[in-house]
């Protein structure tokens, strides 16, 4: 395989790179606000889980192009465990998503104010049991509903990725307590084989007696009899597709050279990538260790 | 409403072991509780623990009096947990009752039996993923304590030490790279305010998330693994915030689970190995591979001296940990190494001495006894070393000098060390043979050969007396037989005439099969076919026979040296009599392994034609079947074949030799600079050392009682150690494994040979592995092939040619790459599968992946009465196309495609059915329909390449014409991609279609052919069940008339009343029936088998990571 072998199997990465975004799912941000219309007189955005930071990227574009004439500029805090490359136009917070501290931080960065709208696209590596990594995805969900009921103002939005696993009627009986509508995205930009979808939470409307709460995490609800296991009165969101049908297809192979794109030149990724916890087997593996040990 | 869809087998990744007695092994598969009994190797029960949570977990609590037999044990995964009794009688008998099942509120990490002084009673400590602890009655499931950590974080690991509550302390392994040990402060209740307990001891050096943490049994280790490919040791008593004692590196993955034993820690890793270290020192003892990837599971047995593990695959080894230990030297010292002692003590008077003497050659043997040496000296020295306790390293003496082996010898040995033989320059053979006294005889057989000679191999296949088969620099190959039956005797048998520049590297013979096969330097198989005087040779002294080639099979092995052949003549039924009576060869198989890693089984026969091909023999080369080409021997019509059956990578290295002792094959590998041998059927290393392997300076001898000893060639020394060989009762598989990675595809077929409910279904999917297994009772793997390079996505029998009794099946698969291959399935004795034909790479590069696939048509060419099939497939190009498969020509020729990209995205799913059989048309028209990501269905009408195909015309091989316009197109039928559709043809003149989509949703629409026009119409609106799932549908499935199956990401499986007669309602008319969840993650595929004949059951089949079969 050569170098532009994931450009053709993956048009997005591929555009990804020549739009200067730093990842691909930049795209799906915003081919979720092209059905959504998400973007919509926001002046306040948290991006949480921002790393390597394309969402925020594109918040910072879309926010700035939607800016009515003698508005302040848009403020975006984007939140992460891991530092990332500086952005123009957003705030970087280096935190974590779970701790009092850190919404207190978004709050005071918006003086007190509160945000239109949350996203995350964060993600654990998965481990290849679908069970637990739709559960620790679920709990990075919560986790993140949990900071957003502390920063977001009545009425806003919530996008967060999901993987649209066995349990995830749970989380969307969950979600469902906290907002009017909630939708569940997928955009064209993410592969059709893919389990990843996004929720689309408008309207944040906490129950009347719900006091926000850092202490104690979300927890996803059981399955009961309003949200058995199996049947038809499963709690089901609706489905939405996102992103223009004649757009690129994520799932198709393309030719290098495509009629609608600037001529093809192989690039290097916008933002390389951060180290690896096993950097340090790398280097061995580099240094011929394996061959000898075993 | 009453269940239609119940599970009637499974066969999952195992998640969790454990050991209820050295006898009992409790596994984890899904919800499932299976538990085997490690003497018969035996499933002796299972039980359905949790109801629907996967196993993550088993804990035993031991009987506190031995008369009493009743083993408690927790089962937990996700947010459940049960208890469950095991009973073990005196006699053995197993019985497993689940006693409760309860749910906890958080995911459980790990459970603990742990005594209540208070309550004098067992509680269960469960470990929660939010670092909390819970302490519950197993009697009721009520939290009766619980207790916070101050850390609040996710952990993927726990772990518990102490038998008392008082004493209980719990090892978090979390997401920010840290182990914590923590002592609960327990709290009555379940109180989400308790206060927090401070972490005593905080172990942070792991570079990545810490997935697998364990307390040795005085709880003063702790190990812990880690996303960093680490496994670390640490000391629980050191004060403070300590280091870890050692930090072991060895695994290419992420590691999953550790466990810190008496003697040895062991590692259970996503690379699919489990490693083993001795725990002083830390130094890496031994490794096996499971699978493929992901070893989930381990656990020890009491003793310390038992291991099981778990893997994705769905297989369980145990293993005795004692044995593992000593097959692998990590250094020179544990071999034994015998120096030559200097040249001047030997030389004899009058020999000029060398510039740099060395040993050139060496053979073990030739005594009875086992560890004699011989080594032969540059300078022409044959030097012996006898074993005899009290002689040391001085006891190298001369045996004899022979001035012609000066400068050149080639010494080759038979196996059990009787006898070497040594080929000279002088064409010469020097023969050593053991003797009961310990005195060799020596021979020298003169003039065996006009040149010198440079290539030996021994076979035998009776005692007294041994095949050699000699090769001079001349090539020319010459087959000798030493026989120790009577007084020592020599007889030259024939002499074979290799084609061309060939140079033989090995060889073996069969006089009772009648076949000599010799293998080639350049990666060749030829072989001879010997007459009837040569299968039972009196002592003639008639003149030597010179033979020409039977047959020959050139690069079977590419470029690579073929360093082994061998002749099965150790299984049943080895050799087959031929069908005329004696006179022809035999069919018989033999292996071949070579320095690219692979081992290949062939059948040599006599030619049985499938047909007349008229193909290049290049074709057939690569396929699998080769005819003689050569002359025909005087007698004429009888033509020689070779046939590929099986092939299989043995190391990624060079395979340096094939071996087989008793009925059990062994091979010795070389790979990154390590000698090691193989157990070919277990994988199991029975020795590895780090050595050079150039020029074979190792050889091996059998000395019987179940070791062989291995001897190693320097300049001046021999090394050599005793490699305990494979023991049944010390590493065994309790389980097989199906596939390790994502199942994509899947087929079924009929095979009433098999016996009653003989059904074989084949499956593949990401690690582009073809895999066979035989339904009927269980799910048995029987076979597997690997030619693709890349994930296959479909998988599709053909009907049996030449009807259902046939022995042969065939069948296409199809997957990322272009590859689109046709295989054969030979169902004889063992089921064996080979390729059969490849087609061409359509498109203008190799990234496209095909799709899906479906078999259109299949008919008998009228001329020739060879069987031809048009396939079509659908690619993620966005193309769809039509294939003909020509069987006897073994090729694929593409027909037609759809050339204007009418979907223009990436195309999912293929569906093709036929219409309007009725009188006027006869035949019937055939439609092609085709779903992509686009969320359309597009029909095409395929009648006139039907009606083309089968015709063998020159034309077709001209370039793929227009496949033609659309039929009709239904837009919008899904949102987003159309996964999966099936038709159910209704009266010939109408289709139902089901569609599942990504968007979650059925759809169902009719169509109906306009008789005159001969288009598809829709009728009526598209009915659909917008929310038929939670996610992505990814297989829809007739089952009956108005009747769909469907399965989705969301692991449910559902049957739906398609309701035909609501067409003109306002509902959809789309009723769910029943739905089931289903214990395979990532379901992709859902097929149909054959209904059994016993039991007249209709059964789904539904794969992903996994298999489960439900009853419908």
């Amino acid at each position: 395989m050569g170098k532009s072998s994931k450009d053709k199997r993956d048009v997005y990465y591929r555009l990804a790179k020549e739009q200067g975004w730093r990842a691909r799912s930049a795209f799906k941000l915003l081919q979720v606000d092209e059905e959504f219309d998400i973007f919509r007189g926001v002046t306040r955005a948290v991006d949480l889980c921002a790393a390597p930071g394309s969402w925020s990227q594109v918040l910072s574009r879309e926010l700035q192009k939607n800016r009515q004439e003698g508005q302040e500029p848009p403020q975006i805090v984007a939140v992460d465990l891991q530092a990332m490359a500086p952005l123009a136009g957003v705030t970087q917070l280096q935190g974590d998503i779970t701790k009092l501290s850190t919404a207190e931080q978004i709050v005071s960065h918006f003086h007190g104010g509160r945000a239109d709208l949350v996203v995350s696209d964060g993600a654990p590596d998965v481990t290849g049991l679908h069970d637990l990594d739709e559960y620790i995805q679920a709990q990075l969900i919560l986790a993140a509903l949990n900071i957003t009921t502390h920063v977001l103002r009545p009425g806003g939005a919530f996008v967060a990725k999901i993987f649209r696993g066995k349990d995830v009627t749970l989380l969307y009986a969950q979600l469902k307590t906290f907002f009017r509508t909630v939708h569940v995205a997928k955009p064209r930009s993410s592969r059709n084989s893919s389990i990843e979808a996004f929720v689309v939470c408008l309207d944040y409307n906490p129950p009347r007696d719900y006091v926000p709460n850092m202490a104690n995490p979300l927890m996803d609800v059981p399955y009961g009899p309003e949200n058995p296991i199996v049947g038809s009165n499963r709690v089901i969101v609706p489905f939405v597709a996102c992103g223009d049908l004649r757009g690129f297809d994520s799932d198709m192979t393309y030719p290098l050279e495509i009629s609608d794109c600037e001529p093809y030149q192989a690039r290097d990724p916008t933002q390389m990538p951060i180290s690896p916890p096993y950097k340090r087997a790398l280097e061995m593996k580099r240094a011929n260790f394996y061959n000898k040990a075993l | 409403m009453a269940s239609l869809l119940t599970l009637r087998l499974n066969h999952l990744p195992i998640t969790a072991v454990e050991f209820i007695t050295d006898a009992v092994v409790l596994v984890g598969s899904g919800c499932s509780l299976i538990a085997y009994d490690t003497q018969t190797r035996t499933k002796v029960g299972t039980l359905a623990a949790l109801s629907y949570a996967r196993i993550h977990g088993i804990t035993c609590l031991e009987p506190n009096q031995p008369t009493d037999n009743t083993h408690h044990a927790v089962v937990f995964g996700s947010k459940a947990w049960s208890v469950v009794d095991i009973g073990v009688s005196a006699g053995g008998e197993l019985s497993m009752e689940l006693v409760h099942r309860y749910a906890a509120r958080d995911w459980i990490k790990s459970a603990h039996w742990v005594y209540d002084q208070g309550r004098d009673c067992w509680m269960v400590a469960l470990a929660l993923a939010h670092n909390r602890v819970v302490v519950c009655d197993p009697a009721s499931g009520a939290v009766v304590y619980s207790a916070q950590c101050a850390e609040h974080c996710i952990l993927y690991a726990a772990a518990f030490f102490g038998a008392t509550l008082e004493t209980l302390v719990m090892a978090s392994g979390t997401v920010f790279n840290q182990v914590l040990l923590w002592h609960p402060l327990l709290e009555s209740g379940d109180s989400d305010h308790c206060t927090d307990s401070p972490v005593t001891s905080r172990l942070c050096a792991h570079d990545g998330v810490v997935f697998g943490v364990h307390f040795s049994r005085d709880g003063a280790l702790l190990a812990s693994v880690s996303d960093d490919r680490t496994l670390r040791l640490w000391d629980t008593r050191a004060a403070g915030d300590s280091q870890p004692l050692a930090t072991l590196f060895g695994h290419q993955a992420r590691v999953w689970k550790c466990l810190v034993l008496r003697e040895y820690l062991v590692s259970a890793s996503e690379d699919g190995t489990c490693r083993v270290w001795q725990r002083e020192g830390g130094e890496a003892v031994n490794s096996w591979r499971q699978g493929r990837k992901n070893v989930w599971a381990l656990a020890a047995n009491r003793s310390e001296s038992l291991v099981v593990s778990g893997a994705a695959d769905g297989s369980i080894c145990v293993w005795a940990l004692d044995a593992m230990a000593g097959r692998r030297v990590g250094s020179t010292d544990s071999l034994a190494a015998w120096n030559v002692p200097p040249e001047a003590t030997y030389l004899p008077e009058g020999v000029a001495p060398r510039a740099a003497e060395h040993i050139r050659s060496f053979a073990m043997g030739p005594s009875a006894s086992s560890d004699d040496m011989l080594a032969i000296m540059d300078s022409g020295c044959v030097l012996r070393r006898r074993s005899a306790p009290d002689l040391d390293q001085g006891s190298w003496r001369l045996e004899f000098y022979m001035a012609e082996l000066a400068g050149y010898s080639m010494a080759c040995s038979t196996l059990d060390g009787q006898v070497t033989a040594v080929g000279m320059r002088d064409g010469s053979v020097l023969v050593l043979v053991g003797s009961e006294d310990g005195v060799p005889m020596i021979r020298q057989i003169k003039h065996v050969h006009a040149a010198s000679v440079s290539h030996l191999a021994f076979s035998s296949e009776s005692a007294l007396a041994y095949d050699l088969i000699t090769m001079d620099a001349d090539r020319r190959v010459i087959w000798s037989r030493i026989s120790l039956s009577g007084p020592f005797a020599w007889t030259v048998l024939a002499e074979f005439r290799l084609p061309g520049r060939t140079r033989m590297a090995t060889a073996a013979v069969s006089p009772r099969a009648g076949w000599l096969a010799v293998g080639s330097q350049n990666g060749g198989l030829y072989v001879f076919d010997l007459p009837a005087s040569l299968r039972h040779p009196a002592d003639s002294s008639a003149e030597v026979p010179v033979l020409d080639l039977a047959a020959h099979w050139p690069k079977i092995h590419g470029e690579y040296e073929v360093t082994s052949v061998v002749f099965e003549t150790w299984k049943p039924g080895f050799a087959v009599a031929s069908m005329d009576g004696g006179s022809g060869p035999n069919k018989c198989t033999l292996l071949t392994g070579a320095r690219d890693g692979m081992m290949l089984r062939f059948a040599l026969g006599t030619w049985r034609p499938l047909a007349d091909t008229g193909a290049g023999s290049t074709e057939h080369e690569r396929l699998g079947v080769l005819a003689n080409t050569c002359a025909a021997p005087d007698s004429a019509p009888r033509v020689a074949y070779i046939e590929r059956l099986a092939s299989e990578r043995l190391t990624p290295g060079s395979l340096c030799r094939l071996l087989h002792l008793g009925s059990r094959l062994y091979a010795m590998t070389y790979r990154r600079n390590r000698l090691v041998l193989l157990d070919v059927s277990s994988g199991t290393e029975l020795f590895s050392h780090a050595f050079a392997e150039t020029d074979r300076r190792w050889r091996l001898r059998y000395t019987g009682g179940g070791s062989v000893l291995v001897g190693l060639m320097n300049k001046l020394e021999v090394l050599h150690r005793h490699a305990p060989l494979h023991d049944e009762s010390t590493c065994y598989r309790l389980a097989e494994g199906i596939s390790s990675l994502d199942i994509r595809a899947a087929d079924s077929i009929c095979v009433p040979e098999m016996g009653c409910g003989g059904v074989l279904v084949a499956v593949a999917g990401e690690d582009g592995v073809l895999r066979l297994l035989v339904y009927g009772g269980g799910l048995r793997p029987v076979a597997q092939a690997r030619r693709h390079t890349s994930v296959i996505r479909c998988v599709r029998f053909l009907s049996p040619v030449g009807g259902q009794e046939g022995r042969f099946r065939f069948l296409v698969t199809a997957g990322a790459g272009c590859e689109l291959r046709c295989w054969r399935v030979d169902t004889e004795d063992a089921v064996s599968v080979l390729e059969w034909a490849v087609a061409p790479c359509f498109a203008n590069d190799t990234e496209a992946r095909i799709m899906d696939l479906v078999i259109v048509d299949q008919e008998i060419e009228a001329q020739t009465g060879h069987p031809v099939v048009l396939i079509a497939t659908a690619a993620s190009d966005a193309s769809v196309r039509l294939w003909r498969l020509d069987l006897a020509r073994h090729e694929f020729v593409c027909i037609a495609q759809d050339a204007q990209h009418v979907h223009n995205s990436c195309v999912l799913s293929l569906s093709a059915f036929r219409m309007g059989c009725s009188a006027d048309s006869g035949q019937g028209q055939s439609f092609l329909a085709s779903g992509a990501t686009d969320g359309r269905l597009v029909f095409w009408d395929i009648a006139r390449h039907v009606a083309e195909y089968c015709a063998a015309t020159e034309d077709l091989r001209a370039a793929p014409v227009d496949i033609g316009p659309p039929a009709i197109i239904i837009n919008d039928i899904h949102q987003s991609g159309v996964n999966s559709f099936d038709v159910q043809v209704v009266d010939g003149m109408r289709v139902l279609v089901a569609s599942g989509g990504d968007d979650n949703a059925l759809a169902v629409c009719e169509l109906e052919r306009d008789a005159n026009l001969g288009v598809l119409v829709l009728r009526g609106q598209v009915r659909r069940c917008e929310s038929a799932h939670a996610s992505s549908v990814q297989q829809v499935v007739f089952t009956g008339p108005n009747t769909v199956c469907t399965v989705a990401t969301d692991q449910r499986l559902a049957r739906w009343n398609i309701g035909v007669n609501a067409l003109d309602d306002d509902t959809s008319g789309i009723a769910m029936v029943d739905m089931a969840f289903t214990q395979v993650a990532d379901p992709s595929v859902m097929v149909m088998l054959p209904k059994d004949p016993c039991t007249g059951n209709a059964c789904l089949l539904v794969v992903g990571i996994g298999v489960e079969i439900f009853d419908i």
